[in-house]
């Protein structure tokens, strides 16, 4: 390798062109990383539950592949500059190295390996169902949701904690939950795949059609927030939008009774309820 | 005696005089693989207008499209209705992988160079090969079609509103919902081209297999030809399925099959379908993602081939690891059959298989790294000349880095729940199917230009289209990382209805504007073609001082290739070699008692 480079160097025969387009690559690329990437913890939604550690991962994934980027980019735009033409010289007849392919077989295989492995409990936290909280608990609070084009619906029970009886509390497109408090939201879909998204509390959750899909969070700041469809569903998609209240116990106490008031005579028939409150939810948007 | 001599010798090959068997059906491999490459370039052109289109109703939700909205939109004040944003991302992402990438790449060079690198005189049946391209013509007519049939089109006079419009996935149910017969259009469309992938498979396979010139051994081949060759096993064992998925999704929709409709949906006041209607809509997408999954190998596999016979020829120096290389190549291909999974983390399915999949996904980059890490050797300590080819292969290996990184974040099962459907995912396939395998494409272009028509592309005007191309991908599909973390979902058409992505407007405006300079940059690349092809400088065999069996052939080569089937005595990479005093020695090359040390 040494002979090649230490004789002096003949003038190149492409001076600069290739160094300035990647100098101005480079540049522009930690613009970005600039203004994106180091403002990351502004960029990802803000975090209002218990579920840290989807962050955590993220930064962690974040640091090694940032690694590796400017590694591998870096020893790229090196040997693009270093190792240009020059008239005259042969390169060195390497095939290969064996003891170099396993190191970087080896090294990256076992960080993979980490990696995957320190997946496995965060995601078991998040969707197995062991994990999920006592929805017979009496903090827990237990949501019906269901996505019909284009809207959600909300379906709490009423004081006998039973679903589908006449004490149900119903909501369209507004979601309240109290602070504090184990959420477990059971998905389900009237149509299509519709997807549950939460962006605040690291949730998201396909709803299909035949199934009825737990989830669970713990909000712990109040606030509205967006509720967000992200799986495709037709031609309004994009409005189909919801909000998600936080709330002190005793204004969510308040706020089920005032809608329990607003639904009570009309959910003797639980879809003659659905229709009613779906048609008000139309006419509402309109 | 060689089988693969026999085969030459009984081939009963004659070149047809009459133009339309010369130029238009033609069994010459050459001719269908230019074929491949020119009808994908127009492709190209219209899958990058629906490109443009959604990029424009992103970052200007509700305002008025300038020039063409009046005409095209006309019933709703000429803004973008959002059925039709739907099926503008839709024909999009259809056309560009069902069009324009897999037969550039499969279909194009496939075509093209597995004969001539391998040494043959044509593929092994030639008459398969021909139908292989022509039936991609019904599919693009079923594409074509969609877009001017339906009640609402004849209504409205909106191009396209009843095309397919749920997505290149088309799930169900909305996709077995969906009104009009532009979704069934659609699935017959890619059936076809499945067909098409399936012909070309069996013959790549068949032709490497029997084919190859005397001395050449299976490791002896460049790795454009490995390349095409797992890709094309891919093809052979993944297609039937994507075939069988669109075919339960036509009986569906035409003949109410109840693979997917289940009982809820088909009672439902809206699709009075059948009570008791028994299926599963999460079988669609296993079905769909195993083969997609693998499609999205096909994509980039005979890109990363292309990419390192390109940078081996200009870095003037052997391939570093050619077996690792290889291995690596079978390993991606080995590993794409297992993780389909991954598509499908937040489905529904059972989040303990989703464990399952996360660990071979995980493993599946580790290949892509040992890939990079190769491409790095190579280049380190060579004599490394940048024309354009060099220019982009270059390019692919930075922007493959960015787009296998990227994949981790998804790959890891809890990261995903957060950036699963937003345009992170977007950012990650366009990293890796536009700033990889159309980068590799453009490579391959220029790259054996020469030996398709006899002359080079520009290389002035092929630096000024690599650096706009470079610069403007960057700026398109980089933001896209940053707005699909700050939790912009994918395929919305009015951000602005989210309080919470109003701060990324400003982002989404400069991508748009970005997505525009790109699409209009391209005119350089097709001036340079057309200037190129009529009045290009005119070369000998081998410009490049390349030492693969295709130049040894003349340029463009002869009917049948090569005069006399060349004899190989080494492998493809032997540059730099001290045997001889250039710094390249060809496949075929005898040397000489006094040269040969």
């Amino acid at each position: 390798m040494a002979t090649s480079h230490d004789s002096p160097p003949p003038p190149a025969r492409n001076p600069g062109g290739a160094v300035i387009g990647l100098l101005i690559f480079l540049v522009g690329m930690s613009l970005v990383v600039w203004t994106g990437g180091l403002r990351m913890p502004a960029v990802l939604p803000e975090n209002i539950g218990t579920n840290t550690a989807v962050d955590d991962l993220f930064w962690i994934i974040f640091g090694v592949t940032g690694f590796f980027f400017l590694l591998t980019e870096g020893l790229l735009v090196y040997y693009c500059v270093k190792y240009r033409r020059k008239p005259g010289q042969k390169a060195q007849p390497m095939h290969g190295n064996h003891t170099l392919e396993l190191i970087w077989t080896f090294i990256p295989g076992v960080i993979l390996f980490v990696l995957a492995v320190m997946q496995t409990g965060v995601w078991s936290q998040n969707k197995y169902k062991s994990e999920m909280p006592d929805p017979e608990a009496k903090e827990t609070i237990v949501v019906q949701v269901f996505g019909k084009q284009f809207e959600w619906h909300f379906r709490y029970p009423g004081p006998d904690g039973e679903f589908k009886t006449a004490d149900d509390i119903t909501s369209g497109g507004e979601l309240h939950v109290p602070v504090d408090h184990d959420v477990i939201v059971r998905l389900q879909t009237k149509d299509v795949l519709h997807s549950f998204w939460l962006p605040n509390l690291r949730l998201k959750q396909d709803l299909v059609p035949g199934l009825t899909i737990p989830q669970w969070f713990k909000p712990i700041k109040t606030g509205r927030y967006e509720i967000v469809c992200a799986e495709l569903c037709g031609a309004g998609h994009t409005r189909m939008r919801g909000l998600l209240f936080v709330q002190t116990a005793e204004e969510f106490e308040a706020w089920k009774k005032k809608q329990y008031e607003k639904n009570g005579e009309h959910i003797a028939d639980k879809d003659e309820n659905w229709k009613f409150w779906y048609q008000r939810v139309q006419e509402a948007s309109k | 005696m060689n089988p693969s001599a026999v085969a030459h010798e009984t081939h009963e090959h004659h070149e047809p005089t009459g133009f339309w068997q010369k130029h238009v059906f033609s069994r010459d491999h050459k001719v269908i693989g230019k074929q491949f490459l020119f009808s994908s370039m127009i492709w190209a052109l219209l899958g990058g207008t629906f490109a443009i289109m959604v990029r424009q109703q992103i970052a200007y939700p509700g305002v008025e499209i300038p020039i063409i909205g009046d005409w095209l939109f006309s019933t709703s004040g000429g803004t973008m209705p959002e059925q039709w944003y739907n099926m503008a991302f839709t024909m999009h992402a259809s056309i560009m992988i069902f069009l324009v990438v897999i037969p550039a790449l499969s279909g194009g060079f496939g075509n093209f160079l597995i004969p001539l690198m391998i040494g043959a005189r044509d593929m092994a049946f030639p008459l398969l090969n021909m139908l292989s391209y022509w039936v991609m013509w019904p599919a693009m007519a079923c594409f074509i079609a969609s877009l001017f049939i339906g009640e609402t089109y004849a209504g409205t006079g909106a191009i396209g509103i009843d095309a397919a419009g749920s997505g290149w996935t088309a799930y169900p149910t909305l996709s077995v919902i969906a009104i009009g017969s532009g979704q069934t259009l659609w699935a017959v469309g890619v059936i076809l081209v499945g067909w098409s992938s399936i012909m070309g498979a069996v013959n790549y396979i068949t032709t490497i297999v029997k084919l190859r010139a005397p001395g050449m051994g299976f490791f002896r081949m460049p790795l454009t030809v490995w390349a095409l060759f797992i890709t094309a096993l891919l093809q052979l064992l993944a297609t039937p399925v994507l075939g069988s998925a669109m075919m339960l999704l036509i009986f569906e929709r035409t003949a109410g099959g109840t693979f997917f409709l289940t009982d809820s949906v088909a009672k439902g006041e809206v699709f009075f379908r059948a009570e008791g209607a028994n299926g599963q809509p999460l079988l669609f997408q296993h079905l769909f993602w195993f083969y997609s999954h693998p499609a999205v190998y096909i994509m980039i596999l005979p890109a990363m081939g292309i990419v390192s016979d390109i940078i081996t020829t200009f870095a003037r120096k052997p391939l570093f690891g050619y077996r690792p290389m290889v291995y690596s190549m079978s390993g991606i291909a080995g590993l794409g059959f297992i993780v389909w999974g991954h598509h499908m983390f937040q489905s529904g399915m059972n989040p303990y298989l989703g464990t399952a999949f996360m660990i071979g996904t995980m493993m599946i980059a580790l290949p892509s790294a040992v890939k990079v890490f190769n491409w790095l050797g190579t280049l380190w300590g060579g004599q490394i000349e940048f024309p354009a080819a060099m220019k982009f292969a270059v390019a692919f290996v930075a922007m493959f880095i960015i787009g296998g990184l990227s994949g981790i974040f998804m790959a890891a099962t809890p990261v995903d729940i957060q950036i699963h459907d937003t345009y992170f995912i977007v950012a990650h396939i366009h990293y890796v199917l536009f700033t990889g395998s159309i980068v590799g494409i453009f490579a391959g272009f220029y790259y054996w230009f020469p030996k398709m028509f006899g002359r080079k592309m520009d290389e002035k005007l092929g630096s000024i289209h690599f650096w706009l191309t470079f610069v403007l991908m960057n700026c398109t599909f980089f933001a896209m990382h940053i707005v699909g973390l700050g939790g912009m979902q994918r395929r919305i058409a009015d951000p602005t209805v989210y309080e919470g992505l109003l701060r990324w407007m400003p982002l989404n405006k400069f991508m748009t504007w970005s997505a525009y300079l790109l699409l209009i940059s391209q005119v350089v690349f097709f001036w340079n073609l057309f200037k190129s092809l009529r009045g290009g400088e005119r070369v000998g065999n081998n410009p490049w001082k390349a030492n693969s069996l295709e130049w040894d052939a003349t340029s463009p080569p002869w009917f049948e290739n090569f005069h006399e089937i060349p004899h190989v005595h080494r492998g493809p990479y032997e540059y730099a070699s001290p045997e001889v005093e250039e710094d390249y020695l060809p496949q075929s090359r005898v040397l000489k008692p006094a040269e040969a040390k």
